[in-house]
């Protein structure tokens, strides 16, 4: 019934419950997996089969080209270049859980094992081995543990004590209970005996005998005691971290990843599984530690068919660059957050990636780029359209430039709640601060205005990734000119808001055309020659 | 296509997110909010942004309210709830009342007005409880929230918070120079018989506190804690950093005293070594957890459904009904968000409603490329505020 086809990268839990739904709503899947792709929980399957998904085994992405509805893939495998035409892309890669033995300074002896071998070996003592009596497990004690491995370990620790009767002692700097039912855990680890050390500063001393066997010395915080341990067994926890695979196809995709490394940006808006690309969405362990896999895979699911209904939407819409004034500088591909300018040849929007956020139209040095509504005439119309006589001759005429996303509705919800200003404050909502152009702002003097200010999205908190840092650069250099024009500082302001701050946004205004008000003598020689400004 | 119509209990992020999700999948939706504001809990927090946004989340609902209450598939009754409720063979029968329970602290609802005039029967063929959570009432602690009235909770901070230039103490509008926070009031706590962790307190403290101090340097912040839990992509870093600029304590004062000048003295050991320390604050900030919501057992028994023992909704409580949201047990708003569109996805499933309908709905709105002049109140001119 439909010609959709997904494309999921992964060969997971998560992936293949992306794999489900989609099938299950009819959608053609392709399963592309860098091992042998299959379902690695088939007891867990709703179907023995699925019709229309379609599997790509020991593959491994090499290009993503095109945009939402339709990108071009290349897959590379040992002996074959594989290309697919798809609609939209999920990333749904593992994670990795990597040992942190180094960060306690063990060698690697049978006695001591990180957590995954032993929950890998079913979380018991070897068959014919001489039983455990204590084993110590290690949680965060130099970097900071998550609420999975807590979860992990408390459970290890529970069943070791209760079907095997070992001494377990858990020893952690901070307890990470935030996570579902993980509270409850440690309350019944500590009813069944299992021992909690927690460290503060401190932290305990690990000593390594020649065999490997290792001793644990300790004082105990809120006890004093002083405590040596020889356990049969030392634990080590691991850091969870995305796979290489991951991060790899993130590179691939053109996508933004996280300080650790997680394939989305660390940026509330791109909750929650998308990324700075329109049609390519991210779910499952690699988006995030500890995402429930049933959970990420319906959001995936949801994202990818309704970006797909707006992707048959009209797109005639979109930035367009004139190619007669083009000089291909390339600044337009540089600046643009969504990937939705290509090279082919020349540069071109892809008018199905374009968020018409007008960053690219504010930088691109020839105006070779048009977005119907934000137009340098648009700008100048709705300069000029807000200009309002002053008959008390007071009143600062103030252009207010305000984020869609931020700054627009906090000023919204402030006149909502009673805020009101002289009819001479001109606000103009902008879908990003990064599409005001410095001629813009020196527009506005020219049309008479006594002051501008420029209000942005907080830093990392921009929706088209840094259109509040271009907006702010453009400001500072607007303002620089306007020094030299002779226009008197202060004329000009940048400041960051949220959507929730309608008290704040009120306040912005109304000091800065208190501030206008006291600079009035100078108003009008804020006017610049004409022909300076071009 | 099959019209069908589901009825979304709770306007939160949870239940805002649930109705636009299957919105968009062409579903009727009817949103009953009791409150006169929608948004839930995140609509009153303030951002806490330092000098970079810190990842909290709050100013997503503000997308959330937009979204819902532009989308003329949903039909949202504030200040309302659901009366009768029966299941008939096939769907829910119910009629919507009103509430009378207006927004905490007065004030317009944003979005609201738009609120059909309630029917006095609808119908529905699921149903989504997003009922949220109340924040724990500490009245009965040692800590004298309520009579000292330099004791907030974190939830009255965050409206002070909304405020331009920061936190004011509510004895004498002064800014506080020495803050504590006591993490985890009535979470944690056996006693209470609340063995859950609250997930947002660490985090909605730390960056208060941090957002605190990069209004106002010079104030001391400290912080008492059992465990700090991580939160955001960045925790390592938003902890150091959070090390160096407050004072973090591990122990949870016993109690509260007041003190001459609107001071709050609050008693503390941090061990076997530590002998009791007592300290003075010009304000205490409790940061009190979550409880499942008033009134959610009966609710609940309305509707036919049984809770989870620790008073929460189960995933699935009931054929037909689904919860979604922190009705199910603490979590971010991130989560409640996410937590919502696996709902209406399992909604949508429960329906056996095509998904693949949602290509043929009209395209959502992309992001206007016009401008908006936000209308002016009515001033006169030179009547700047
Ligand atoms: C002080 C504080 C700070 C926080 N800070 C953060 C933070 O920084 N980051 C973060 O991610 N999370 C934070 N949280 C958690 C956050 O509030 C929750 O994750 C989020 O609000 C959950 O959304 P929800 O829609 O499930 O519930 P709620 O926000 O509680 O919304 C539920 C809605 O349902 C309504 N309702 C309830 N019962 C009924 C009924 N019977 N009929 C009709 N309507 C009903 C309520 O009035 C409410 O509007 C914080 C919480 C608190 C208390
Ligand atoms: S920025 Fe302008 S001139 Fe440069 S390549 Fe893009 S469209 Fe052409
Ligand atoms: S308008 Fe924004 S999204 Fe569109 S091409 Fe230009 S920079 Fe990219
Ligand atoms: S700190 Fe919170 S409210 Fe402020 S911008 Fe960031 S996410 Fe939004
Ligand atoms: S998040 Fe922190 S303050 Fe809140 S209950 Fe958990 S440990 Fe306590």
């Amino acid at each position: 019934m439909t010609a959709f086809r997904i494309c999921v990268l992964g060969n997971n839990a998560c992936a293949w419950e992306i794999a489900d739904r989609l099938d299950t709503a009819q959608v053609k899947v392709i399963l592309a997996a860098t091992d042998e792709a299959g379902d690695p929980r088939p007891h867990a399957r709703r179907r023995a089969v699925y019709p229309h998904v379609e599997t790509l085994s020991g593959v491994r992405l090499s290009s993503c080209s095109g945009q939402l509805g339709r990108f071009d893939l290349v897959f590379e495998s040992r002996d074959a270049v594989i290309r697919q035409t798809v609609s939209a892309v999920v990333l749904a890669e593992s994670d990795e859980r990597r040992p942190n033995q180094a960060f306690y300074d063990l060698k690697p002896a049978t006695g001591i094992v990180p957590l995954s071998s032993l929950l890998d070996g079913g979380c018991r003592p070897p068959a014919g081995a001489a039983p455990w009596k204590q084993v110590v497990f290690l949680n965060g004690l130099r970097t900071e543990s998550q609420p999975v491995m807590a979860g992990d370990i408390m459970r290890a620790a529970l069943q070791l004590q209760n079907e095997h009767g070992v001494q377990c002692c858990i020893l952690t700097r901070n307890l990470k209970v935030a996570g579902e039912g993980l509270e409850a855990l440690s309350r019944e680890a500590r009813a069944a005996g299992v021992l909690f050390f927690k460290f503060t500063n401190s932290g305990p001393t690990l000593l390594q005998a020649d065999d490997g066997s290792a001793r644990v010395r300790f004082v105990d915080d809120p006890t004093g005691k002083e405590f040596v341990l020889a356990p049969d067994l030392v634990v080590v926890d691991e850091t969870v971290r995305p796979s290489d695979a991951a991060t790899e196809l993130a590179r691939v995709l053109g996508i933004e990843s996280d300080p650790a490394g997680f394939v989305q940006a660390d940026n509330v808006h791109r909750l929650p599984v998308a990324t700075n690309r329109r049609g390519v969405i991210v779910a499952g362990p690699a988006r995030t530690v500890g995402a429930d896999a049933a959970v990420e895979a319906s959001n995936a699911a949801l994202e990818v068919l309704i970006g797909l209904a707006a992707a048959t939407a009209d797109v005639s819409t979109a930035a367009q660059i004139e190619s007669g004034r083009c000089i291909r500088c390339l600044t337009c591909l540089r600046v643009c957050p969504y990937r939705a300018v290509a090279l082919d040849g020349r540069p071109q929007v892809l008018p199905a990636a374009c968020e018409r956020c007008g960053i690219c139209a504010a930088a691109c040095p020839r105006e070779a780029i048009r977005i119907a509504g934000l137009e340098r005439e648009d700008f100048h119309r709705f300069i000029a359209a807000g200009r309002t006589a002053d008959p008390a001759g007071d009143s600062p005429s103030v252009v207010a430039f305000c984020c869609r996303r931020s700054a627009a509705p906090a000023l919204r919800a402030a006149v909502a709640a009673g805020s009101c200003w002289a009819a001479t404050l001109n606000i103009i909502e902008v879908p990003c601060a990064g599409s005001i152009a410095p001629d813009v702002i020196l527009s506005a003097f020219r049309q008479e205005a006594d002051g501008v200010l420029i209000l942005a999205c907080h830093a990392d908190n921009c929706h088209s990734r840094h259109g509040n840092q271009l907006a702010h650069q453009r400001a500072e250099l607007s303002a620089a000119f306007l020094d030299r024009c002779g226009a008197g500082p202060g004329r000009l302001v940048f400041k960051t808001l949220a959507s929730n701050m309608p008290a704040e946004a009120a306040a912005i205004v109304t000091a800065f055309s208190a501030t206008l008000r006291d600079l009035k003598p100078n108003a009008r020689s804020a006017r610049t020659p004409e022909k300076e400004l071009t | 296509m099959p019209d069908h119509r589901v009825l979304v209990i709770g306007a939160g992020i949870g239940g805002l997110t649930a109705a636009s999700a299957l919105a968009l999948f062409g579903v009727q939706v009817d949103l009953v909010e009791r409150r006169t504001a929608l948004g839930g809990h995140a609509a009153r927090f303030a951002c806490k942004a330092t000098d970079r946004c810190v990842k909290c989340g709050a100013c997503l609902v503000t997308e959330a309210i937009a979204a819902a209450t532009s989308d003329p598939r949903i039909r949202i009754h504030a200040e309302s709830r659901v009366g009768e409720f029966r299941r008939t063979s096939q769907r829910f029968e119910f009629t919507i009342e009103r509430s009378g329970e207006a927004m905490p602290g007065g004030g317009r609802a944003p979005g609201a007005g738009r609120d059909a005039a309630p029917p006095a029967a609808a119908s529905a063929d699921a149903v989504v409880l997003a009922a949220g959570f109340d924040a724990f009432d500490p009245k009965d602690k040692a800590y004298g929230h309520g009579v000292f009235p330099n004791v907030i909770t974190l939830l009255e901070m965050e409206q002070e918070l909304r405020q331009p230039g920061g936190l004011k103490r509510p004895s004498d509008g002064s800014a506080p120079q020495r803050i504590a926070f006591i993490q985890c009031v009535g979470s944690r706590d056996a006693k209470l018989g609340h063995l859950w962790c609250s997930q947002f307190c660490c985090g909605a403290a730390l960056r208060a506190a941090r957002r605190i101090k990069s209004l106002r340097p010079q104030t001391e912040i400290t912080v008492f804690y059992i465990d700090i839990q991580s939160f955001g992509r960045d925790f390592e870093t938003f902890y150091r950093q959070s090390q160096q600029d407050l004072r973090l304590i591990r122990a949870i004062p016993s109690e509260a005293f007041a003190v001459d000048g609107g001071g709050v003295r609050l008693i503390y050991t941090e061990g076997a070594l530590h002998p009791a320390t007592e300290a003075v604050f010009d304000l205490v900030v409790l940061s009190t957890g979550m409880v499942p919501p008033a009134g959610l057992d009966e609710l609940a028994a309305r509707l036919g459904l049984i809770l989870a023992d620790t008073g929460y909704a189960s995933r699935d409580p009931a054929n037909g009904i689904f919860a979604a949201g922190a009705v199910r047990g603490p979590m971010s708003i991130a989560d409640s968000m996410a937590d919502a569109r696996d709902a209406a996805a399992r909604v949508l499933a429960f329906l056996d409603r095509p998904w693949s309908l949602a290509e043929r709905l009209p395209a959502a709105p992309r992001p206007p490329c016009s401008h908006l002049v936000i209308p002016q109140g009515a001033c006169k001119a030179g009547d700047v505020r």
